[in-house]
């Protein structure tokens, strides 16, 4: 499988932090998608809302005060696109099992 | 026409299209050994968005009281504010409540917003004190003795007409700076170290309307026999305030002598055997009226000279009525007579003729 997740290699630290704050930051998308999946759903009341929006935004301002302060913006956006193309190819492959054999007469012929 | 895929699936949408679908988990384990069951695990899981829960009616009453909870912690949680007012800082305090009979720490959360400093206790509710930062005229941070033994900063606000306030805070010197600040930036003046009454917390009661402290020190006093105790001497402080003297007892936290200043007939300095290992010692003799005849309480301490100075002082004024025997302003008996009785000064007739060369001079 091709993925592969490159880690800034000049400075370790700025690779583990980025990596952490990219996997919040999935987090974060998944929850928003969900918050507004229960808002669109329509049993929370106004308030609620209102808190839920606040704290998400909370959050936005946190990270990205952290990325600027770190100077990791970029490995973030790296880490974050490596393991997308992963998933995607990952689904791509269940998907269509006629790549397999592609990529297997791809290697058979080299 | 061919079903397509959007290109470029991300981590996120997968987790978005597992949580919306959910993802149930079931299993049946048995770890057997020799082939004899001995450890049973029946696992059901399920993970999904709360939206998709609910759609299948699962977690239904816990969302529910989740929120409920939430929303009456929500109400709880923050001091009522008045409009456009902000939060600046927040930390925990606490108030020296002090009302008749009724005193006592009352904690909670102390909150310094842009025009008022609020302590508020979430339960049961209540605003345990409250000043708007215009009537805040000075503030002063003295570090006292908690009665378990800890040295403690002590924020004091003082407010007119109101006593200062005494109030605990975590970081006192923080919230002091704050609010200096935040008053500077308003344009409002601030005593520049203002002086605390010198008293603790228990003794702001002891003090009348306007009383006003002139000194006060550390003396030890010979408390006179109560019940089972005989004569003692005990630690404590003497006050002498604008309309009386009075010495706290430290043990007993209260005023064990309390005289008015016109009872005050004399103060001197002597030296008397304290007995037991002090032999000799100075001590400040404070003579008041006590009912017809006189009494003496004695001090021992610093400073006595300046004390007995200062009483003498504020008795010098004072001489008793010749025919009463009750006090009266010296300048009053021999100007006028005694306010109390029909005794008339003789010298008001003697001098009546040396007047004017009195004006003169």
């Amino acid at each position: 499988m091709g993925g592969i997740i490159d880690l800034d290699e000049g400075n370790f630290k700025h690779g583990i932090l980025g990596l952490v704050i990219a996997l919040v930051e999935i987090i974060r998308d998944a929850l928003r998608l969900q918050a507004f999946r229960r808002m669109e759903g329509g049993s929370l009341a106004e308030d609620e809302i209102d808190r839920l929006g606040e704290a998400l935004m909370d959050l936005d301002i946190a990270l990205d005060q952290i990325k600027q302060e770190q100077g990791i913006s970029d490995t973030v956006q790296q880490v974050r696109d490596g393991l997308d193309d992963i998933v995607d190819e990952i689904l791509d492959k269940m998907l269509n099992p006629d790549q397999w054999a592609e990529e297997y007469d791809r290697q058979v012929m080299r | 026409m061919m079903p397509t895929r959007e290109k470029h699936a991300t981590l996120v949408d997968l987790l978005d299209r597992v949580l919306e679908k959910g993802l149930v988990l079931s299993a049946d384990i048995i770890i057997s050994v020799a082939g004899i069951p001995l450890i049973g695990i029946n696992l059901r899981a399920a993970l999904a968005g709360m939206e998709t829960m609910l759609k299948y009616g699962i977690m239904r009453d816990w969302d529910e009281r989740t929120r409920e909870w939430e929303r009456e912690q929500a109400k709880r949680k923050a001091p009522p504010l008045l409009a456009g007012e902000q939060v600046l800082l927040r930390m925990y305090g606490a108030h020296w409540y002090s009302k008749g009979i009724y005193r006592a720490w009352r904690p909670g959360q102390l909150y310094l917003t842009n025009r008022r400093l609020l302590l508020f206790r979430k339960e049961p509710t209540e605003m345990l004190f409250e000043a708007s930062l215009e009537t805040i005229e000075g503030l002063a941070i003295r570090r006292e003795t908690h009665f378990t033994g800890v040295e403690r900063d002590m924020i004091y606000v003082m407010r007119s007409p109101a006593l200062p306030a005494c109030l605990y805070a975590e970081r006192p010197w923080a919230l002091k700076e704050a609010i200096e600040e935040r008053m500077a930036a308003l344009g409002l003046p601030l005593e520049e170290s203002p002086s605390i009454s010198g008293l603790g917390e228990e003794l702001d009661r002891l003090l009348g309307e306007g009383e006003k402290v002139a000194a006060h020190a550390k003396m030890w006093h010979k408390v006179p026999p109560a019940g089972i105790i005989g004569e003692t001497w005990r630690a404590g402080r003497l006050y002498l305030t604008d309309k009386r003297v009075f010495w706290w007892c430290n043990e007993d936290r209260k005023a064990l002598f309390d005289v008015p200043l016109d009872q005050i007939t004399g103060a001197r300095v002597e030296t008397r055997d304290l007995g037991g290992l002090i032999r000799e010692r100075p001590v400040l003799v404070a003579f008041c009226r006590n009912g017809p005849g006189s009494a003496e309480a004695l001090f021992a301490g610093d400073e006595l000279g300046e004390w007995a100075k200062a009483l003498g002082r504020v008795v010098g004024e004072m001489e008793t009525c010749p025919k009463c025997g009750r006090p009266a302003p010296v300048k009053r008996l021999l100007e006028e007579g005694c306010p109390h009785c029909d005794w008339v000064s003789p010298r008001p007739r003697k001098q009546e003729p040396q007047a004017p060369h009195i004006r003169a001079r």
